[in-house]
Formats: C-alpha cells, structure tokens, sequence
C-alpha cells in the first residue's frame, strides 16, 4: 500500500515535471541564434549554392518560424496533445514521428545488445575482482578496465574501423554487406547484420563496462569487510553462498538506481560512436537535428528523452525501495 | 600518571595511536604501488604540462615549419651509421621529397646531417605562463638542423610543443568544474538523505529536473547564447562552470542513497542517543563510512571531464582551435588519413591514457586506504 | 579487393543472370568531339530516325510483357543526341553516389541527373536548349521564346507542353506559394510577364532587356521551372477544394496545403526528392527512400539518346548512399564503395589518402581545378562602428595593401594544397573574361619589408617590446576575425594569423557556427570576415558579384556593410557610401541590361579593376585541386584534358551529362540490377 501510495505520487510530480520540461526544452533548442533557415541558408552556401531571400521568407511563413516563440510552442504542444502530432521536421519534411520511427528499432537493438553485454561482462569481473582484491587477475582487470575507459570513444571507433578495412577488407560504415542492403528482411540478412555487430558493440560497451566494473568492484569491497560478513564466513557459510546472499545485492545498489537512467540512453543510442561508424540510429540524427535548428524534430527528441529519463528515475527509485526495504516512504 | 613500559616499542605504539584517519590512510595508500605509481607519474605531467611547458617545448606552439609538414618522430640517437658512438645525444636531420603520385612529402633520413641535441639553446620566442618573454629552451638543436620528437602536423609544428601546451589547458580547465560539481553534490545530496522529509522531496525534484534536460542541446544552446565576443576559452570555461551546477545531481543522488542506508545504522542510532549533533554525526561517523565511495567518483571525475573535451571537441562544441587542448589535437587528427599516413599525432591520446589511467590508480589506493574496515589486509 | 558473391546472395536476382549485360551498340569509340550540341541547339533532327528503337534489356522485357509502350512512342520526335565522351556504353547495373546524410543534396546530384531549361554546353561557354528544343531572344533583348521539344513525356508517360510551363508560372508563383516572387525573374523590380503562343511554344516578356536570363536557365534556377501540371493539380488549392487539401496535409502531419504541395507535387532541382509518385523529366526516379540510402530506376521516357541512338541513361538504377560523416564518407571512398564522387565530400588534403588506396578499391582519384578566384579572402570592414580607430585603418588603402603583401602565397598553395594552388586575389579566375592578369596579380609579393614600410607610413608605430604595432590612439592594433568556414580553410587562416602577427598586427581568429554568422555579418558586427570567393567565372560573376559590388547584405561578405545597406534600401538606412561604391553598383547595373557583349566584358573588366585597387577583399589562392573519385569501371567520364572542371559555377557535373556514364562489364555485387 504504501508502496502504491509512493508511486502515484510520484506519477503526479512526473507529470508537473514534464510541462516544466517541455518549455526548458523548447526554449533551449532556440536559444542559439537563428533558427532552421539560417542553418538552412548556410547549408546551402556550404555547398556553393545560392539561397534566394524571397524563397527563404516564403518558407519561413511556411514554417510559422516568423511567430513568436510562445505561439509556436503552444502550436507544438497543442497538435501533440490534440493530435499526437509531433510536428513536422523542416530539413526531412517529414513527419517527427516517421523518422524516429525509423531509426528506433535498430538503435534499441544496439543499445539493449550493449547493455547486456556491459552487465554481464562487468559484474562477474567486478566480484571476482573484488573478491580477489591485489591479484595478477585483479590487476589485470583494472588495467584493461581503466584503459577502456582512457581511450576517446570516437578514437577507439576510428582504429576498429580502420582494422576491420586493412586486416579483414570488411565494408566500413553501416550495418549491412553491399549485397544486402537493398534485400528484403530474410535469416541470411540477418545474418549479415549480426556479423557487422560486434565491433559495435564493443566500442559503444568498453566504456560503461570499465565503469561498472569500478563500481561494483569498489562497494564490494566496502561490504565485503562488515562485520556481518565476516560473522557469517565464521559461521561457515560457503564462500559463494556468503557472495550472492548479501554483499552483492547490497553492491549492486548504486548499479540499479542509475539503471533506469540507461534508458533515454537506449533510446538516442551512442552518438559519437554511431556518428564514427556510420550508424543510421537515433543519435546521430538528433545531433543534426540540434545543429540546424529542425525546432519540432529536435524538440520532440529532446521530450522523449527527457520523457524517459523521468520513467527511468521512477523505475530505479521503485527497484531501489523495492530492493532495499530499510529505505522508508514518508 | 605515567604508565611504566619499556620506552621505545611503547613510543610506537603510543604514535600509531594517535594517528588521525589522515596519517592512517596515507601509509594505507604508501602501500598500494599502483596508487603511488599513479600518482608519481600524475605529477610528473602536471609538471611537464601545466608547469614548465614553455620552458620544455622545444618549438613555439604556433610555430610553422613549412618545410616539414607532416614529419615523422626522429629517434634520438647515440650511435651513428657508421656504428659510432657520441656521448652528445643527436638526431638525424630530414631529406625531403614530393612523391610525385600521392603528392605526398615523403621524408628520409639524412644520416649525413647529425645535429646534436643541446641543452639550453636559443630558439622561437615563447611567454612563460603569458607573461616573461624569453627565447630560451630547454634542449633543441642547431640551425638547420629540426627536432621533432613526436613529428609535426600539417603545418609542420612540432607536436611535442603541442602536446605539452595542450595539456596545460587540459589538465586545468576542468578542474573548475569538478570541484562545484563535488561540493553542491556532497552538500545537496547529504542534506537530502540525512534529513529526509520535504526537503529530501523537494531537492530530489529538483535533481529529477536538471537530470532530464539532455545535455548535448544545453551545450549547444549555452555555447551560442554566451557572449560572442567572449574569446574561445573563456566561453568553454563559462559553459563547464554553467553545466557543473547541473552536474551535481548524479552524485548528490548517490550520496542520499549512501546516507539513507547508513543513518539507519545502529551506530548512528547510538551517537544520536549520546546526543551528537547533526554535523557532527555527519562529520565523524557517516562522512568516513562513505568516503571512500566520494573519493572513487571525484577521482573518476576528473578523467571524465578530460575524456568528455575530447568528446565535444569531437562533437565540434567543445574548444576549438586557435585554443589547443588533446580534445583539440586529437578530434583535428581523427581521420582516416592519420591513422593510415601520419599515426604519431595520435600521441596526445597517449597521453590522456596515461593520464586517466594514473587518475584512476591514485583513486583505487585512496578508495582503499579510506576504507575504515581495511586495515590489517 | 574484389567482392564475391554467391547466386544466393544476389538481391532482387529474378532468374536471369544476365543482368544488363547485352551489348547493344557497338559504335566502338566515339571518334567526334563531344561538342556536337553545344554549337548546334537546333541541328539535332539529322540522327532523330535512327534513334529509334535501341532501348536497355530491362525496358525490352517490359515492352514485351505490354507494359510499357515501344520506345519509338516513349522517345520524343526530336531526341536531345548526347554526343558521349569517350563509346557508345553498354546498357544494365547500378551504380552507387554517396550524398551527406545530413544536409542539402549535392555529391548525390551525379547519380540522378540534372535537368533544366537550357544547360551549359560541353565547351562549358555556351548556353544551350536542354529540355526545350530551342530558343530565340528578341532583338530586343526582352522577350524569349522557348520552343518545346515535341513529344516528350513525365515519367509516367503523360506529355509534358506548356501546360507545366504555365502550371509554374501561374500556379507555382502565385501570391499564396511565392509571396515575394524570384528576384532573378524581376527587371527593375518588375517580375516577368508569362505567354503561352501555343502547346509547344511559350513567352518569357520582360520590361527590359534581360540577357542574363539565359545564364539563369542554364543554371541552377533553370532545373526549377518544369513542374508536371497534370500530376500536381491535385495538390493544389486552385484545382481541388482547400478544405479537402488541408485535410490530407493534417493527415500526413503538415500544416497547410501549401506544405502538402511542396511535399507531393514541388521537384527539387527536377528531383522528386519525397514523393516516388512525383513524375519527373529527369533520367531516373524516384523508388523508394529510407534513412540510409534513396534508390532510383531508370525513366522509360526519358528523351534523351546517344550518338547510335540508345536511349539513356546506360545504367538501369542509381543508389544513392547517405553518408553519415566524413570518416564514413572517406571509407566508402577509398573502400571503392561509391561508383562517382564528385562533390564537395573529399577534402583536398587527403589526396594521399585518396591516391594510396587507388589499387586496393578499384578506383582512380583525378584532381579537378576548383573553380574559386580564392579558397579564402579576407574582408576588412569598411563601416566598422563598434571601433572607429580600427575602421579608419580599414579604411586606408595601404593597410590593405600592407597586409596583401604580409601573406606568403606561395606558402599557403605549398602547406594546403600540396603546391598546387594559384597565388592571386581574390578575383575571376583566368578562363572568365573578365579576367586581367595585371588585376589578378596585383600586391600579391610576399613582401614583408614593403607591408611594414607601408604600416610605418601610415604611422602605427610600434610597441615598446617591438611586438604589435600601436594605433593614433595607443592602444595596440588587434582585431579578431570571425568565421565558419571548414577545417580546410582553417589551415590556411591559422598562417594568415601567423603573417599578420609578422607586421605586428595582434589577431585573433574565432570559428563560429554559421547560424551566428548569418546575423553578425549583416548585422555589421564583425571587424573583418572571411569566405571562399566562388562565383568568379563568366557563369555566375555577373550574376551574383558577391564579394565585388555592394550585392546583398550577404551572410558571406561584410566588407561594407552599411555602405551595402544604403544603396539596396535606396538610401533609406545605412551610411551614404563613397563614390566609388556608388560607381560599382551602376556599373553591375549597367551590365544587367546590356546585350552588346563587348560592352558587357568592358563593364565586368571595370568592376574588377576597381576592387584590384582598391582592395576591398584581400585574397589568397585560386584554384586548388579538388579530389574526384571514379570507379575503374565506369565509362564515359571526361577526363581533364577534355575539360572537366569542378565548381559551384558550373553546376557540378552540369555540363557533363551523368546520363552517358555506363558500368563496364563485369558488374560488382552492388552494381547489378534487376528489378
């Protein structure tokens, strides 16, 4: 009951957060001077071509960008809630929703691929660490740990690339072979995907697996030197028995209340490194988006992530009071 | 009143005694070698960098070389091809050449050009600290003769120089940061978990809220909305310092969770029964019990903020050049071409390597020597 | 590295092996000059009879399924002949273009075609008939006469006439989707009158002499004119019930019917860019459009054929490749993933990248000149208020000299483009009329001394430490520059800084997004900008003379800006601009209006010779090498020596016509197609 009662409540300050939100984000996204014609205008001239003025204003009375900014969040806000209408995106003049849509499969692929692996490489490497604190394999593990969190993502991308070309002549960028690019959804393209995989995968989960691995080794290490631990190895319990029952569930405490906090990283997927490798996910089209102004595409992004980075402290807050019940509600 | 027993053993044990947690935990961390590896090897390049980098670098940090574009590192040397040996340490100057296909300047030694490498030459100007000018250097060689240690760029700099100027700015800059970032977190973050009740409601809101504003568009936004006029620098400082005071909330969250779990422990219990203050409760018996977890993450932190220039760098939102940092130097090498042709301007990620590597050592031996249960492992 | 492939593998294989690979023609080598159409826009009719009937295998099989009509009925009476450059091609495969992903469509241009009005014929000088068959300027200069090409057809095999002209001219620019009309359609602010004679016979009537008219239909402005009446009427509020229109735009999330035509019913430079239904004019159209690539298949009407009478394109479907970022764009290069670049995604300065892995991805890179009076030049402003002291520097000529003279040329072509470059001003390039060595040359020494005796002078002393030197008012002589150019251009800024700090001026250079470039160079709050000066050959120079005559408050020039603010507001804002400034302005609109070309290259000649002396842009190098790549298998590309240039000015690949590439046998994995 209580635990329901703490939950509601909490549903109704997302709420409140998330109008809050919605007009920190609108506003944040036009702050930069400009708005999507000018990084239209400068697009354009990039790439030698000129921008007519008349052209320009047509579009912008087009794109309602000659209205001030108040009427055109209320605009915003009004078709997504009337209509679930995210808005158009100017750059794509395509629907927001349909080139989310697009992209959202293949980067919660990844994403989830990259999470799983994080956890279950860094978990059992940070126990055993822990347990074996100063070994060679706890130095060994520390070292690979920090140097995977020393290298620059974007560089560690770049090198694999840059292998993968002259060692194994593999396609660069992408997902798919040439061959299979423009095939129907079949097992062998399947295939053919999960085999340009992993150098993902790894690039993206070096970096928080080394982390978790500092983590979990690190209060491991705390709990493991309680007295109740070393009450309970006097009463004989067995060694691993000892591990799982309390030590670790109390360890991977501060792992779970940021594990909700992963999801609106799921969703806008490892940017630099889908940028690097050529990834069509979320990331790299949002980091667009942002660059030239496409008000509706990067704000209703920018809602959804904060719209899940809400859901994800709410669920790690309930994982946290449901994990450990000497956290009270008041 | 004096307690009779033999003099020098009890002199000892009276000292250990006394000890405060800091004396203990520094011979606590005397014994991790990483740790004191780490942190000699931490020193040492603050010292080269943010220290003495203009005395160090043999080169100006904006000084051209048009005739060696792109040169490899030279090998310091003491013996010759004819195999003999010279105390003086020389290298070998460069014979360049077009090739005529990839246009490409292609550079071979000239082992009939030794230039010993001298210490204490006259060369390009530079301004210590940006104030004493000099034109003195540590080591260099004569003209004509070139050293290049780590080779040149595009416009024939010498990436030693860079490199160790490009430290100085990324080693300082973030610090700034950090420190905010760890002071309001402790602060917010205690008060919350310690008092619970409304005020734990409402700073917990509060970090709900700056936690779900995605970062990369507030970047954005403040680097266009700060002043233009504003040199490079100072916006980039004025952005971490902007985005630190958002930057609280993940350890301010981690801190509450600490305090709610510990202020249920009986010994805080019983100092609140023996009638403790708050602060002092705080201050003797929870700070300690999660010092170590605070020492872990400001450590981490550190090497987060170099690790994330580099990443806006990349992103094009972070310096920018004229101002050099390794995110600077390494996001203008990061092409196809470098690692294929020109893969020695990637040294300035050795460097980061090494620096977040020793970060990371220096914060495991202090994680362990803060942990007040460790002693006598 | 050559791709293997299994049967199995093969996408979209339908059976047959023999994926285009007949050889339908054997011309052999072509032995002509591929000039035949630019010197006779109307002698076109000789080969028409031939012409008929050689069509790729693909369209053969849907002829005999009774899918499509025979070609003879697709083609148009008077088939546009491509003369090709090197063989009549073979017919079949696809070939891959990268594009940016993000960003305006540009590299990907090759792939699809380009197709307008008139075109910029191979000898890149003349303008001549591309969709129309011919045109007439009165004796006038006032009114043109375009001849449409009988019986061509959309893709969808409609006929195109003047209806689509009119459908343009009268629905497309009217009041509601054009509210302030084209500003290259106005002659003193008049917008142009439109007649149609009859089906295949349209009037453009101007209110004065307009002979540029024809330079803007052979250009960029000129792919924007066709618009398929018969398909867009239904998107169009003047046809259909708005009520209707804004219910099927609120359906697929638009706001308006305007938008819903724009989105269904507008081609982008002829391309149907969203909209695979769009017919378009062009060799291919559109299938289907994902986030990583757009695919295209060949227009069974287009009307166009080779020498031997093959209908074009050779190749049977493009894919265009987006490409996220420059690594990725660089990988797909040297991995001999793209079958053509030729835009501006290679960057110069990988040209040893480009060139080393040659073998390995089965390609050639070839460097084309590019077409730019100066890669970068450097624009003092005139009208600086924020610092008057600085601006009346400025405003001396011999300061301007001065540091024309502290740049070391020579230098910056070595360093950036490998030697390759040309030191001039920022001027037209040689091949442009315009064009006087004297102008183009003029204080391009690398000169310290003369800089600084120029400097000493003017009397900016120097400081104590004989560092910087000061102004009248004591304070030291430092400026920033502020711009946005790309990372190539940086290279050459970051010596410029280094020059200008050898004749003791103190400056600062600070790249900034373009976004806030767009506002501070109009806005008259930089101290000195800087842009790459294009628009420099006889194609766009007269056109948009950007960098040389108070133009338009521009987002690339603050050489004057408030100068430049008087004269376009008639005097209204800004400052009275001196004589000089008054002069350029008349002289360029003098040139608008003249047909006499004599006179028109004595008025170009003017303007340049007034900016030589007077310095307003000071320049750097003209026409560096740019990379192109070109998969070894590809036939038909011009080669240098036939003349293949690179630029904005010409359109890209404009003058080349993509159409006649072809793939030579045998075909990659990606390159086969078989729909």
């Amino acid at each position: 009951m209580a635990m329901l009662k703490y939950g509601v409540r909490r549903l109704l300050y997302m709420l409140l957060l998330m109008v809050m939100l919605s007009v920190v984000a609108f506003v944040i996204i036009q702050l930069p001077p400009g708005d999507f014609l000018t990084s239209y205008i400068v697009e354009l001239q990039q790439s030698g071509q000129p921008a007519a003025e008349e052209e320009i204003e047509a579009l912008r009375v087009r794109y309602g960008l000659d209205k001030p900014m108040y009427l055109r969040y209320l605009k915003w806000m009004w078709d997504m809630i009337r209509y679930g209408d995210l808005g158009m995106s100017f750059e794509r003049d395509q629907p927001v929703a349909e080139i989310v849509a697009a992209r959202l499969p293949l980067t919660i692929l990844i994403s989830l691929l990259t999470t799983l692996f994080a956890y279950g490489v860094s978990i059992p490497i940070g126990i055993f660490s822990a347990v074996r604190q100063y070994s060679v394999t706890d130095y060994v593990v520390t070292v690979f740990g920090f140097i995977g969190l020393a290298i620059p993502n974007f560089l560690l991308a770049l090198i694999i690339m840059y292998i993968l070309y002259t060692g194994f002549q593999t396609d660069i960028g992408g997902l798919f072979s040439p061959e299979f690019e423009l095939a129907d959804w079949s097992w062998a393209r399947f295939v053919d995907m999960l085999k340009h995989l992993p150098p993902v995968v790894i690039v993206v989960g070096t970096g928080s697996t080394a982390w978790l691995v500092r983590v979990m080794r690190g209060v491991l290490l705390d709990e493991l030197s309680k007295p109740y631990v070393i009450a309970a190895r006097a009463k004989g319990i067995s060694e691993l028995r000892l591990l799982v029952k309390y030590p670790v569930r109390v360890a991977i405490n501060p792992i779970i209340s940021t594990i909700g906090w992963t999801l609106p990283g799921i969703v806008s997927g490892a940017t630099i490194t889908s940028i690097v490798l050529g990834l069509p996910t979320t990331g790299p089209m949002y980091l667009q988006s942002l660059r030239s102004q496409d008000m509706y595409l990067a704000g209703s992004f920018t809602m959804f992530l904060t719209l899940l980075t809400l859901i994800g402290t709410f669920i790690s807050d309930i994982l946290l009071a449901y994990m450990d019940p000497r956290i009270r509600f008041e | 009143m004096s307690i009779q027993v033999p003099a020098a053993a009890d002199q000892n044990v009276e000292t250990l005694y006394a000890a405060s947690q800091w004396q203990l935990m520094w011979s606590a961390f005397k014994k991790h070698r990483m740790a004191m590896v780490g942190s000699f090897v931490l020193i040492f390049i603050y010292l080269i960098t943010v220290m003495f980098c203009d005395l160090l670098s043999p080169y100006s940090i904006e000084g051209v070389h048009a005739d060696f574009p792109y040169a490899p590192p030279q090998t310091i040397r003491f013996i010759d091809a004819e195999g003999r040996f010279h105390l003086r340490p020389f290298v070998y100057g460069w014979l360049v050449e077009e090739d005529p296909v990839t246009w490409e300047d292609v550079f071979v030694k000239d082992t009939e050009a030794l230039y010993p490498i001298k210490l204490g030459v006259r060369g390009e100007a530079v301004k210590i600290w940006g104030f004493f000018k000099t034109d003195w250097h540590l080591f260099g060689v004569d003209e004509p003769g070139v050293i290049f240690l780590f080779g040149t760029d595009q416009l024939g700099r010498d990436l030693l120089t860079r490199t160790l100027y490009a430290g100085r700015i990324s080693l300082s800059i973030g610090f700034i940061g950090v420190a905010i970032s760890f002071v309001l977190g402790n602060l917010l973050g205690g008060i919350s978990g310690f008092y619970g009740g409304p005020l734990d409601n409402i700073i917990q809101r509060v970090i709900e809220f700056f936690i779900s504003i995605p970062t990369i568009p507030l970047w954005m936004a403040l680097a266009a909305a700060l002043p233009p006029e504003w040199p490079t620098i100072r916006v980039y400082l004025g952005i971490t310092i902007i985005l630190s005071f958002l930057g609280w909330t993940g350890l301010a969250r981690v801190v509450r969770g600490k305090l709610l779990e510990l202020r249920e422990e009986d010994f805080v219990m019983a100092a609140k029964l023996v009638g403790e203050t708050d602060l002092g409760i705080i201050r003797r018996h929870l700070l300690p019990s999660f010092l170590s977890y605070l020492i872990v993450s400001l450590t981490l932190s550190v090497p987060g903020m170099i690790l994330g220039e580099t990443a806006l760098s990349f992103l094009g939102l972070g310096l920018r050049p004229p101002v050099v940092s390794w995110g600077v130097l390494l996001s203008t090498a990061q092409s196809f071409q470098t690692v294929a042709l020109y893969p020695w301007l990637f040294i300035p990620a050795g460097f980061v390597i090494v620096v977040v590597l020793s970060f990371n050592f220096m914060g495991d031996g202090l994680r362990d020597a803060a942990d007040p249960y460790a002693q006598g492992r | 590295m050559t791709r293997k492939f299994t049967r199995r593998e093969v996408f979209r294989i339908s059976g047959a092996a023999a994926t285009g690979a007949v050889l339908v023609a054997c011309g052999g080598p072509a032995a002509e000059e591929p000039a035949a159409e630019a010197e006779a826009p109307m002698a076109e009719e000789a080969m028409a009879d031939e012409a008929m009937g050689k069509e790729s295998p693909l369209l053969a099989k849907r002829v005999a399924a009774g899918d499509l009509p025979p070609v003879e009925e697709r083609l148009p009476l008077n088939p546009q002949i491509v003369q090709t450059w090197h063989e009549v091609g073979t017919y079949g495969g696809m070939f891959t273009v990268g594009n940016p992903a993000a960003g305006t469509f540009h590299s990907g241009r090759t792939g699809v075609g380009q197709e307008g009005v008139c075109r910029i014929g191979t000898d890149l000088t003349s303008v001549v008939p591309n969709i129309i068959e011919s045109f007439n300027i009165s004796t006038d200069g006032r009114e043109l006469t375009l001849n449409l090409r009988r019986g061509t057809k959309w893709s969808d095999g409609h006929p195109h006439t003047a209806d689509d002209f009119e459908f343009w001219y009268v629905d497309m620019l009217n009041d509601e989707l054009a509210p302030s009309k084209p500003g290259w359609l106005q002659t003193s602010g008049n917008f142009m009158d439109f007649e149609r004679v009859d089906d295949y016979t349209v009037k453009f009537i101007f209110t004065d002499p307009y002979p540029f008219i024809l330079k803007y239909l052979a250009h960029y402005n000129g792919t924007n004119v066709v618009h398929p009446k018969h398909y867009g009427q239904q998107f169009h509020a003047s046809y259909v019930d708005v009520g209707e229109l804004e219910a099927q735009a609120k359906e697929r999330g638009m706001d308006s019917w305007m938008a819903l035509f724009g989105n269904r019913a507008r081609l982008d430079e002829g391309i149907p860019e969203n909209n695979p239904d769009l017919p378009t004019l062009g060799p291919y159209r559109l299938l289907e459009k994902t986030e990583t690539h757009w695919l295209f298949e060949r227009n069974p009407y287009y009307w166009k054929t080779d020498q031997a009478g093959n209908q074009l394109p050779y190749i049977d479907a493009s894919f265009i490749k987006l490409l996220q970022d420059r690594e990725i764009q660089d990988a797909a290069f040297i991995s001999g993933e793209v079958d053509i670049e030729f835009g501006w995604m290679p960057n110069p300065s990988n040209w040893p990248l480009y060139k080393s892995n040659e073998e390995q991805g089965e390609y050639i890179a070839i460097a084309a000149q590019n077409l730019t009076g100066s890669v970068l030049h450097f624009q003092p402003n005139q009208t600086y208020e924020a610092d008057t002291a600085l601006r009346d520097i400025f405003r001396d000529v011999r300061f301007r000299i001065a540091l024309s003279h502290s740049i070391n040329r020579d230098e910056i072509s070595e360093l950036a483009f490998f030697g390759r470059a040309t030191p001039q001003q920022a001027t037209v390039i040689p091949a442009c009329s315009f064009y006087e060595e004297e102008y183009a040359k003029l204080n391009i020494e690398y000169d310290v001394g003369k800089a600084n005796g120029l400097l000493d002078e003017m009397g900016l002393a120097w400081d104590a430490n004989n560092e910087w030197r000061l102004r009248p008012d004591g304070e030291r002589l430092s400026w920033t520059i502020e711009s946005s150019v790309d990372p190539q251009s940086n290279t050459v800024w970051q010596l410029c800084k280094g020059y200008f700090a050898a004749i003791g001026c103190d400056v600062s250079v600070k790249t900034v997004t373009g976004e806030l470039i767009s506002e501070r160079y109009p806005g008259n709050q930089v101290a000195m900008g800087t842009w790459g000066a294009d628009k420099c050959t006889d194609w766009l120079f007269p056109l948009t003379p950007q960098f040389w005559v108070p133009y338009n408050l521009g987002w690339e020039s603050t050489m004057y800006p408030l100068w430049t603010r008087w004269i376009v507001t008639d005097g209204e804002t800004g400052e009275e601009p001196p004589d000089e400034l008054k002069l350029l302005w008349d002289l360029w609109q003098e040139m608008k209006v003249t047909t006499d070309e004599a006179r028109q290259v004595e008025l170009g000649k003017e303007i340049v010779r007034i900016n030589a002396e007077s310095m307003y842009v000071i320049g750097t190098v003209a026409l560096p090498p740019h990379p192109v790549i070109i998969k070894d298998n590809l036939g038909n590309m011009p080669t240098i020596e036939q003349g293949l240039l690179f630029g904005w000015d010409l359109y890209q690949f404009y003058p080349y016509h993509s159409e006649q590439l072809y793939l030579k046998q045998p075909l990659h994995t990606r390159q086969e197609y078989n729909a």
